[in-house]
């Protein structure tokens, strides 16, 4: 069993280390803030805030930079952290690398901002200076405005991926009013407005501490990090407790915007046969829900996913019998802090049929309910990519900031597992009509070039 | 310098002991892990890549009517329910091709302790039952199983040829070197053809020349290893031997022509740009030479082809370079707007010339010596393991013991990069560049963009 030692700093900032039996170390300093938030309460004027698409993805860019260093070796002291231009700027990812920080990066995705890196030395001096620069934003105007040319080149590249622009339109399709329904990268349109005063509320708003989270994975002592993080807050003037940014429900109805596309589908040249990807959408009403009721909830989600479209399920073989294409049928659950998804997709000549087989099969599940030997292979099936996560640092630390954000504690984590191994069938089902909606799917469906309509 | 006696250590861990279980060629590591893993290889060496490789499209289209099933498990499904419903994974058997090569691997992934030798037993028995009687074999059953995997194999290949990287990586090498004969549409064609008997042909004259290899990291002891394998490696292996690891064959780009501008469905052009070495190196610290100048290049972060044509000018997301031994070049890649291609070409020609012709800094050898010396205890073989994992000491056995990629164990390539100076590596460069030989070759939809 891995041994968690949690202790919360004067701050707010939430700090775990977990052991894991490994010559490295992987640290995570998150806040449960993404793509999904584009409207909130700026905690200091409060008025409200609208972000643009991709907003937190731009800021997550640019908050590596860092000030320069003066005639004295040291980072110049500044007046304004916006200067309209500043030389010879320093970067946070070549700070830690310098540091013998193996792998440095920093992620975005709906709920999550997420900084690391996974060394075998200088933990300390490392954690020192990531809190540094994901705290205190130094963003000289000119700088900001040309990651422009780097977040477009991004974009770009997913619009190149035809998978990834199917994926982006089934969510405009299935949400209605929440952020997911735009990539969290932002749009072509979206990412050349975002503006350097909205990302500064923002990181006022969501980046205090006592919004955050720091887990180290593997060889680390938490009393002499929560004292080095400690003593770095107080020189950054961040030692004090700020309470968190209130949750705010985004109020996504049930229901899709559009059940399908296939009057006007996407076209791509790319693809050799026609492919439809499909989405349960599940909202979750966080702020009403018990850690154990989230935990059991996530859990009976991935375990109904596996059940009605994973590799080996039974119902998965009666939908090849009935003409789903086998090897490209995929399928995959992702949970977030206030809604979750079960995707599935594959390649079909019919749509039209595909689209009426899906939905029938996830009404009948609802009425049949799923037997217990069913719920059997799924639990054995995930507890089996469990096993997989833990050979890796990395992954097994995704999971403990997965659960994080989707409980408030990355130590739910180890709760998941255990319950997992316990769930009952009947407990999967009583959860059934939560996580299979017939209103809340949608379809949509790519077509090669030459393809003619149904 | 001085090494990290802590590394050392680690890496002295990750070494394999080598041994001759029947006619089975074994090399063992102790691990201490929750899992354990093996390789089981069989090796057989074809006349010529062209050989090699259609054996090798002919070998993914047996292996996907393969898992179709049994006649006890008759469905791909019920073949995955098999195994995780025992909680392990239904290893995936595949083939890879060195050239004129080619590997069959069935990769075993287990628990340790007590649970790990009847695990292994169970998954032995079903991989075992697999491969002798297949539906695939039975000529009663094996018509729709046949025209099903070759329905999936074609697609497999359409799919590969819209992945653009990809696409655009194989038509370089397509065009200028040896070992990839075959396009995507020769080996759609070969597939098209194909029969059952044709497949099995295949297969069983693979296996019948092969060389059985045995790569385990774990807990268990040769003995039982010697036990539970060496009976399923000496029924599939043939009359191969070890006279079939041989070294890479070094190929060589062409003198370099003008800018090659592929078209296909790409919007964003992939642009490669090749540094073909003067000579071959002669020994490794000149391969690590070579590395270590392709990682300065631009192999991090810190990199000038990241620093100057991302950071400094925005114009693109990513862009890298590496050293291929194989191919005997450096190589630059990365993917951008096509309207920017004559600034991109432009200043990785700057930056490569610079680089390439031996002006480093101190500052530069500095820290990518000390990135290299890092790296050496982790990989990523899926995702990021550490080198006391047995995927990472898996991988690299593989790649030293079966395509014999490096002559140095990890300590002593350790203890390489570690004595590399600048002065090495501005020698390096003035002996095996000449910068003005480069090949350019892009692939997008609209070519060059004026």
């Amino acid at each position: 069993m891995n041994e968690v030692r949690p202790k919360t700093l004067d701050s707010g900032l939430k700090v775990y280390h977990v052991n894991y039996n490994s010559p490295l170390t992987h640290v995570q300093l998150f806040t449960p803030f993404g793509g999904d938030t584009l409207q909130y309460r700026d905690g200091d004027t409060n008025r409200i805030v609208s972000l643009k698409p991709g907003s937190a993805h731009y800021f997550e860019h640019v908050l590596f930079l860092m000030p320069p260093f003066g005639k004295n070796g040291k980072p110049i002291k500044w007046r304004t952290n916006i200067p309209k231009t500043k030389k010879n700027l320093r970067d946070g990812m070549t700070e830690l690398q310098l540091n013998k920080a193996i792998v440095t990066n920093a992620y975005t995705w709906n709920d999550i901002t997420n900084y690391y890196f996974v060394t075998r030395q200088n933990v300390l001096e490392n954690l020192g200076v990531m809190v540094d620069f994901v705290l205190t934003p130094y963003l000289p105007q000119d700088r900001f405005k040309k990651e422009v040319g780097t977040i477009m080149d991004e974009a770009k590249r997913s619009d190149n991926n035809p998978f990834s622009k199917q994926s982006e339109i089934m969510m405009k399709q299935l949400y209605v009013k929440h952020g997911a329904r735009f990539p969290v990268i932002g749009t072509l349109e979206s990412i050349p407005q975002i503006s350097l005063d909205d990302v500064l509320s923002m990181h006022a708003t969501f980046y205090r501490p006592s919004n955050m989270y720091l887990v180290v994975t593997g060889k680390a002592d938490i009393k002499r990090i929560a004292e080095a993080v400690a003593k770095k807050l107080e020189s950054l003037g961040k030692g004090s407790y700020l309470p968190p940014p209130e949750e705010v429900d985004q109020e996504e109805p049930n229901g899709a915007s559009m059940r399908d596309n296939f009057d006007n589908p996407l076209v791509r040249n790319e693809v050799p046969k026609p492919r439809v990807l499909a989405g349960w959408k599940q909202v979750l009403k966080l702020l009403a829900m018990k850690t154990s009721e989230l935990i059991d909830l996530h859990l009976a989600g991935h375990l109904v996913c596996q059940v009605l479209y994973g590799r080996g399920g039974k119902n998965r073989e009666e939908l090849v019998k009935k003409g789903v294409d086998e090897r490209t049928f995929e399928s995959g659950r992702s949970g977030f802090k206030d809604h979750a998804l079960i995707c599935l997709t594959a390649m079909t000549e019919n749509p039209g049929q595909f689209r009426d087989l899906i939905s029938d099969n996830g009404q009948s599940l609802l009425r049949t309910k799923i037997s217990p030997e069913e719920v059997e292979y799924a639990r054995n099936y995930l507890l089996t990519d469990e096993d997989k996560i833990k050979d890796s640092i990395g992954n097994f630390g995704n999971e403990l900031a997965r659960w994080g954000v989707l409980t408030g504690d990355p130590r739910s984590y180890f709760r998941a597992v255990e319950r997992l191994e316990k769930i009952t069938a009947d407990e999967v089902n009583a959860l059934l009509p939560k996580i299979l909606i017939p209103e809340n799917l949608a379809f949509t469906l790519m077509v090669p070039g030459s393809h003619q309509k149904d | 310098m001085a090494v990290d006696e802590e590394v050392i250590s680690l890496l002295k861990e990750a070494s394999f002991k080598e041994y001759v279980l029947g006619s089975t060629l074994v090399y063992c590591n102790e691990a201490d892990s929750a899992r354990q893993m093996a390789y089981l290889c069989f090796i057989t060496d074809y006349d010529n890549p062209l050989e090699a490789q259609a054996a090798e499209v002919l070998g993914d289209f047996f292996l996907q009517a393969m898992e179709k099933g049994t006649p006890e498990y008759k469905t791909k499904g019920s073949l995955i329910r098999a195994f995780r419903s025992a909680r392990t994974d239904k290893p995936e058997p595949h083939f890879a091709r060195a050239h004129h090569k080619l590997i069959f691997n069935i990769p075993l992934v287990f628990p340790a302790g007590e649970n790990g030798e009847n695990s292994l037993k169970y998954v032995l028995k079903l991989v075992d039952k697999g491969l002798a009687s297949p539906l695939v074999r039975i000529p009663e059953e094996n018509v729709p199983v046949v025209e099903q995997a070759r329905a999936e194999t074609m697609h497999e290949i359409q799919e590969r040829m819209m992945n653009h990287g990809g696409r655009a990586r194989s038509l370089f090498n397509r065009k200028y070197f040896a070992n990839l004969p075959l396009s995507e549409e020769d080996e759609a064609r070969i597939v098209k053809k194909a029969s059952a008997d044709n497949l099995l042909e295949m297969f069983d004259a693979f296996l019948e020349r092969s060389f059985p290899i045995v790569l385990f990291s774990g807990d268990m002891s040769p003995k039982t290893l010697e036990t539970l394998l060496i009976p399923f490696m000496q029924k599939y292996a043939g009359n191969g031997n070890k006279s079939v690891l041989t070294e890479p064959v070094i190929e060589q780009l062409p003198k370099a022509g003008e800018p090659v501008f592929e078209k296909g469905p790409s919007d964003k052009m992939i642009f490669i740009r090749g540094y073909p070495l003067k000579e071959v190196p002669g020994n490794e610290r000149e391969k690590y030479l070579l590395f270590m100048l392709g990682y300065i290049l631009g192999g991090s972060w810190k990199s000038p082809l990241m620093q100057i044509i991302r950071e400094k000018h925005n114009l693109v997301y990513g862009i890298f370079s590496s050293y291929f031994p194989e191919r005997n070049m450096v190589a630059i890649e990365t993917n951008h707007d096509p309207l920017f291609y004559d600034k991109i070409a432009e200043l990785s020609g700057e930056i490569a010339g610079g680089v390439l012709e031996g002006n480093v800094t101190e500052e530069q050898v500095g820290w990518a010596r000390s990135d290299l010396l890092e790296r050496k205890v982790i990989t990523y073989s899926g995702s990021l393991v550490s080198c006391n994992q047995p995927s990472y000491r898996i991988t690299d056995a593989f790649n030293r013991f079966i395509l014999k990629k490096s002559k140095l164990s990890l300590k002593d390539g350790y203890k390489m990069i570690d004595s590399i100076g600048i002065d090495d590596l501005k020698s390096a460069a003035g002996k095996f560049f000449d910068t003005n030989e480069n090949q350019i070759f892009t692939y997008s939809k609209t070519g060059r963009v004026k």
